[in-house]
């Protein structure tokens, strides 16, 4: 267990500027994710922690150590990687125990780590197996069962489950947060997948074209984003954007369509921005054309139109609507966030 | 309507079978006739028009051959020279091939097109050089000499094979067995030449195949009988004292006794052509 702390982190790609300066601490035992769309570095910077990249500026430091010139070996930290990277010439067991054979560990200490291990993930039965014999979610065990052996200071996981199918996908998330909770080891957690990150960190980082737009928990991501990119990154379905100008103590979207604002707002708000489910349908509010009507069962979403903007409403009533059909919006007052030009949220 | 299908498909599989066997025929006749010739008498293998089956089976050819070319000592040089030539191409081959799939470096494309190029210089270029050159080094008339001219023959073409089978292999693996403690040694015999044996055993057995049919260095580098190889030998037929004819029953017994060593290689290699392009296929 350890703390990891990133300073200044660059990156260079001959001209190319993957990662411009990235700093974060990541505290002991804690299991943080690194979230953002393809191209942001996230990976890049995984990888930097692990030692398969080298770091252009900045330093690493893996329980105060700086890492920076240091082999992946030295780093005392594991790795499961996107496509298992499993090694198909070898059983489970030999995969998981390659590490520690490679260090001479006596045979039963490997046995006995081996067996724990296993029986962590529910693997001893597969102990004997090829890789090629396994599913895709047993792999994914064993790439995990390989990391728990090593007895890491820190677990590193590159978009782990992006190979999975959707349902296996929720599974072996609450499988790898409880194996968090029971392990305690410090986690740096990559995926592009938001709700992953919601659902399994303790701290989250939003990263964006090699810079790190914000570092929050979850929920204060999803509360307070700093700016309009964390706010429709964060949450699913994402956040509504209307672009318009404060006039008399309202916003005013396009050709006219006034929205209510929150007592004591700015005027140099431009854009009004509200999440699916802060929108309740109401007559006092302001109207909207219906576009189209989802059923989830649960709620329903209805994607309509106000000003030429599209918005998404999430309501768990069941309705009766008609696209094409007007309907009258009020959004919860206290969950509407106003952006200024630069795309910053304007803070309440 | 399905009648009319069942004959096409009839039709077609039989014009499919009848090309796949006037094919075979075309290429498996000339073996025929070596074989069928090596059994005849010295008469009737002169005979024209030539029969194709022995009017009387004659094997009297064979240890003759063997006698004259003392065949066992002779073939036991030729699974020398092949198999040391192959063995030291595979693993020199094999070693740069993983150096160009893993790592970038300045002068790669460089390296990699000379590499590739030496391919295309024939021996008969080289042949002149190297054997004034062995001729100082006194390599002339020795396996060592001839092991190393093969092998250096044989290392672009064992490496162009093993490069393309270690670029399919995952750059991941290489990452993970880092992460795990392997040094580079490790990384490459413990992890990714085990993965890749199936592409090392073609690779080595090709080549083994190509030392076994050259004639050209074979034939220029060694001078004894010691050190001949079988291809030179069938070059050296010997003519009986009782003729003056072309000996064509010696010559197709000196072929078949070229040829039925290789056979079982031949089928071993077919099969782990297909075991190889199968793990390819389910690599993950």
């Amino acid at each position: 267990m350890a703390i990891v702390s990133i300073n200044n982190v660059q990156k260079h790609y001959g001209a190319y500027h993957a990662l411009k300066g990235v700093s974060a601490q990541i505290d002991d035992g804690e299991f943080v994710v690194l979230v953002g769309p393809s191209g942001c570095g996230k990976s890049t910077l995984l990888r930097m922690i692990a030692g398969l990249e080298s770091i252009s500026d900045g330093t690493i430091e893996i329980g105060s150590r700086v890492v920076n010139d240091l082999r992946p070996k030295h780093r005392d930290v594991a790795l499961v990687f996107q496509n298992y990277a499993l090694y198909p010439h070898m059983t489970v067991e030999q995969n998981m125990s390659y590490a520690l054979r490679l260090r001479k560990t006596p045979k039963h200490v490997i046995d006995e780590k081996v067996g724990r291990a296993g029986s962590i993930l529910g693997l001893t039965e597969l102990l004997k197996r090829y890789p090629r014999q396994l599913s895709g979610g047993q792999r994914q065990r064993v790439a995990m069962g390989r990391a728990i052996v090593r007895d890491p200071q820190v677990f590193l996981f590159d978009e782990p489950l992006s190979n999975l199918d959707a349902k296996l996908r929720v599974q072996m998330r609450a499988e790898i947060k409880q194996l968090h909770q029971r392990l305690k080891t410090t986690v740096v957690y990559v995926t592009h997948d938001q709700i992953e990150a919601m659902t399994m960190a303790d701290k989250i980082v939003v990263m964006r074209d090699g810079i790190i737009e914000q570092i929050g928990s979850p929920i204060e991501l999803f509360d307070r984003p700093r700016n309009t990119f964390v706010a429709g990154f964060i949450g699913s379905p994402s956040m509504n954007f209307i672009p318009g100008t404060v006039k008399g103590g309202r916003f005013v979207a396009g050709t006219g369509v006034h929205l209510p604002l929150p007592d004591g707002a700015r005027v140099d708000a431009v854009t009004y921005g509200i999440r699916p489910e802060h929108l309740k349908l109401d007559n006092a509010g302001f109207a909207v054309e219906v576009v189209v009507i989802e059923p989830m069962g649960s709620s329903t979403q209805i994607i309509a139109k106000v000003a030429e903007t599209s918005i998404t409403i999430i309501s768990t009533e069941r309705l009766a609507l008609q696209p094409g059909s007007t309907v009258r919006l009020m959004p919860d007052l206290s969950a509407v966030h106003l952006f200024d030009r630069s795309e910053l949220r304007i803070s309440d | 309507m399905s009648s009319t299908f069942q004959f096409d498909r009839v039709v077609g599989r039989t014009l499919l079978y009848i090309l796949l066997v006037i094919v075979l025929l075309f290429m498996a006749f000339p073996i025929y006739y070596m074989g069928i010739t090596s059994l005849k008498t010295p008469g009737e293998a002169y005979r024209l028009p030539p029969t194709l089956w022995p009017q009387r089976l004659a094997v009297e050819s064979y240890p003759y051959v063997a006698q004259a070319w003392s065949y066992w000592r002779t073939l036991a040089n030729t699974v020398l020279v092949a198999g040391a030539a192959a063995l030291t191409a595979t693993t020199l081959g094999g070693i740069s091939a993983y150096g160009f799939s893993r790592m970038e470096f300045t002068g790669k494309s460089v390296l990699y097109g000379l590499l590739v190029a030496t391919i295309a210089v024939p021996g008969m270029v080289t042949v002149g050089p190297i054997f004034m050159a062995y001729k100082d080094l006194r390599l002339l008339d020795t396996h060592i000499g001839l092991i190393l001219v093969f092998a250096a023959e044989f290392i672009p073409v064992a490496f162009l094979t093993l490069f393309t089978y270690f670029k399919a292999i995952p750059k991941e693996l290489d990452e993970a067995a880092a992460m795990d403690g392997s040094s580079l040694i490790d990384i490459m015999f413990r992890i990714i030449f085990p993965i890749a044996l199936p592409g090392f055993a073609v690779t080595f057995l090709l080549l083994f195949i190509a030392g076994w049919h050259d004639f050209l260095f074979a034939f220029t580098l060694t001078i004894t009988p010691d050190t001949r190889l079988l291809t030179v030998r069938l070059f050296e037929i010997p003519v009986r004292s009782d003729a003056n004819t072309t000996p064509y029953d010696l010559i197709a017994a000196g072929g078949v006794l070229i040829l039925v060593p290789v056979i079982p290689i031949l089928l071993r290699v077919q099969r782990q052509l297909v075991e190889g392009i199968l793990a390819g296929a389910v690599k993950e």
